[in-house]
């Protein structure tokens, strides 16, 4: 219960720190004050153009940079749970990659008839595609981590750079640059997009929850999980799809940020412990940690211009992977 | 529950591993399947386990094709100890002996049958140690409270001794053997012809697929038989106390 308080705290400083920090200059009690007539009513004063700011610009910068990370995280822990990887993260099995191909298709189409961006739409039927080809290429190392994650750092540099490549062949004005597709982007997050995410990844989210106990039980191996009840590829499908589902929906809103499931999942079961009744909502909180505070230092850390957050992300999650292998603290 | 192998083969990949096998198992009976590296044991339990389709033949379990049953009914008739050492990172081995009662509670770790189950495999006092930072024996033992935690009429163990010192090694055996006792059909493979001698009550020896002999130790363990499946000569006597035969190299 102390661990759930200082989350939800925790998120509550990082969306108001997001609210507050960046290159306009808006001042602290001026963007609470707008939160606070949006969110509660009150009548108060602020100056002209900081609304558009902090409630058009900051806040569904903020909330979208947190629900990526959530969904990120969540996504971490499923693979390393389903796939028994302690190193399984959405960029470094080559699901972002994978997605990416849609999210690009659906970039390239623009906005569907209800307004929702094609993009985010494209991401997630690609992800899941790219989810069960994962579990495909799982299968096919044997269960051997460090060649399963080789061999998905390798196909999605891959991939990514192709669709890297086409953006920049395309040359469209509807299609993100090439910094999205390897290190996100943030600064086109709108309302619409934001609500689109949040529903989408409280339904994967959601719907992940009941097979928390059945992923506790693939620890034993898919085989012995077998033999004890579990139907193993059903339980593959549906879990890997939803995570599919949510990491491309996540590339098509903000792009490919990377090391977000490994440093979310790893640190929310180094918190929590490994059961994934708590490890699923620890990672989403640890995810979206991850993320927000990411993105205010890319905010901020770039003197006059934005360092994108995946770089942040990268260089961070970069060094925890050096040291989760390096100190031994993970088999592989 | 019985087990009836009828003309059972079963090939992996472009390799026939099985070839021609008939065996009728009864309930209460506990059998072990012995036989050289290589010469089907463990292809043999996985193939009634219902791992591993028959490639000719059938397993029937409580009448009916295994392999024909969901993953759920197959859980509910057998429980299996496979070789493997699993590295099963994060939990502690109550929470690692109560995934075996996944099947029979879906949800909750019945806490009574865990306890139990540890109890009887001396796994009590590091119920709340991790998996993952015990010895290799310890994690067997913890698997063999798995599977008895798991209450399945028929146990599968493949090699259960396997990394076992001598008293844990019996003890384990011993569990098994009164398993059978109890009404289980238990199956088991060894590669210790001297402990399956001393438990089993019907023995199965296995050469290049085939079953080369089928009967009570004593009718199995001929040292002519031994000497020539092993390819190392041997001589089978009597246990001093029980009576069961014993193989020594000569």
């Amino acid at each position: 219960m102390r661990t759930l308080l200082v989350g939800v705290v925790l998120a509550i400083a990082l969306v108001l720190a997001g609210a507050v920090v960046g290159s306009a200059d808006v001042s602290a009690p001026d963007a609470v004050s707008v939160l606070g007539s949006h969110l509660f009513g009150f009548d108060v004063d602020v100056p002209p153009g900081a609304d558009a700011i902090v409630w058009n610009i900051r806040m569904p910068r903020t909330l979208i940079a947190m629900l990526a990370g959530a969904v990120l995280g969540v996504a971490g822990v499923v693979l390393q749970g389903s796939l028994r990887n302690p190193l399984a993260d959405g960029q470094l099995v080559g699901l972002s990659a994978v997605a990416s191909i849609g999210a690009l298709i659906g970039y390239g189409i623009g906005y569907t008839s209800v307004g929702v961006p094609a993009g985010v739409i494209g991401g997630a039927m690609s992800g899941l595609v790219g989810a069960w080809l994962v579990w495909l290429l799982a299968e096919r190392t044997g269960g051997e981590p460090s060649r399963f994650i080789f061999v998905g750092i390798g196909a999605g540099l891959g991939i990514g750079s192709l669709v890297a490549a086409a953006s920049i062949a395309i040359h469209d004005p509807r299609i993100p640059d090439v910094s999205f597709w390897f290190f996100g982007g943030l600064g086109a997050a709108t309302w619409t997009t934001t609500l689109v995410l949040a529903g989408i990844s409280a339904v994967c989210i959601g719907a992940l929850m009941p097979f928390a106990r059945r992923l506790d039980v693939l620890s034993l191996g898919h085989e012995s999980a077998r033999h004890v009840g579990v139907p193993v590829a059903a339980v593959l499908s549906a879990v890997l799809g939803l995570v599919g589902v949510g990491v491309g929906a996540t590339v098509g809103a903000v792009g490919v940020i990377g090391f977000v499931g490994l440093v979310g999942g790893r640190v929310a079961i180094a918190i929590v412990g490994s059961h994934h009744r708590v490890a699923l909502p620890a990672a989403a909180f640890t995810g979206a940690a991850f993320v927000a505070i990411a993105d205010l230092i890319g905010r901020v850390g770039g003197r006059g211009f934005e360092v994108p957050v995946g770089l942040i992300t990268t260089v961070l999650g970069g060094a925890y992977l050096v040291w989760l292998i390096a100190a031994k603290k993970v088999a592989i | 529950m019985s087990i009836v192998l009828t003309d059972l083969s079963v090939d992996r990949g472009s390799r026939r591993v099985l070839t021609d096998v008939n065996l009728e198992i009864e309930p209460g009976q506990f059998v072990a399947v012995v036989g050289p590296n290589g010469s089907g044991k463990t292809t043999l339990l996985h193939t009634i386990a219902g791992d591993l389709l028959p490639t000719s033949g059938s397993v029937e379990v409580d009448g009916r094709p295994i392999h024909t049953r969901t993953v759920v009914e197959a859980a509910r008739l057998r429980s299996f100890l496979g070789q493997e050492h699993q590295n099963i990172a994060g939990f502690d081995v109550a929470t690692v002996v109560g995934f075996g009662a996944f099947v029979s509670d879906g949800i909750s770790e019945p806490k009574d049958r865990v306890a139990a189950a540890m109890n009887r495999t001396g796994v009590s006092a590091i119920a709340e140690r991790r998996y993952d930072e015990l010895s290799g024996g310890e994690q067997r033992r913890v698997a063999v409270a798995r599977v008895l935690c798991q209450n399945a009429p028929i146990m599968l163990l493949d090699e259960p001794t396997d990394s076992l010192d001598l008293g844990h090694a019996n003890s384990v055996m011993a569990i098994a053997r009164d398993e059978a006792e109890a009404g289980r059909t238990v199956v088991v493979t060894s590669h210790d012809l001297n402990i399956a001698s001393q438990y089993a009550t019907m023995m199965v020896l296995l050469d290049k697929g085939k079953v080369v002999a089928t009967g009570t130790p004593s009718e199995v363990l001929q040292a002519d038989l031994v000497s020539q499946i092993y390819g190392t000569p041997v001589i089978v006597m009597a246990h001093p106390e029980s009576g069961t035969p014993m193989v020594i190299s000569s």
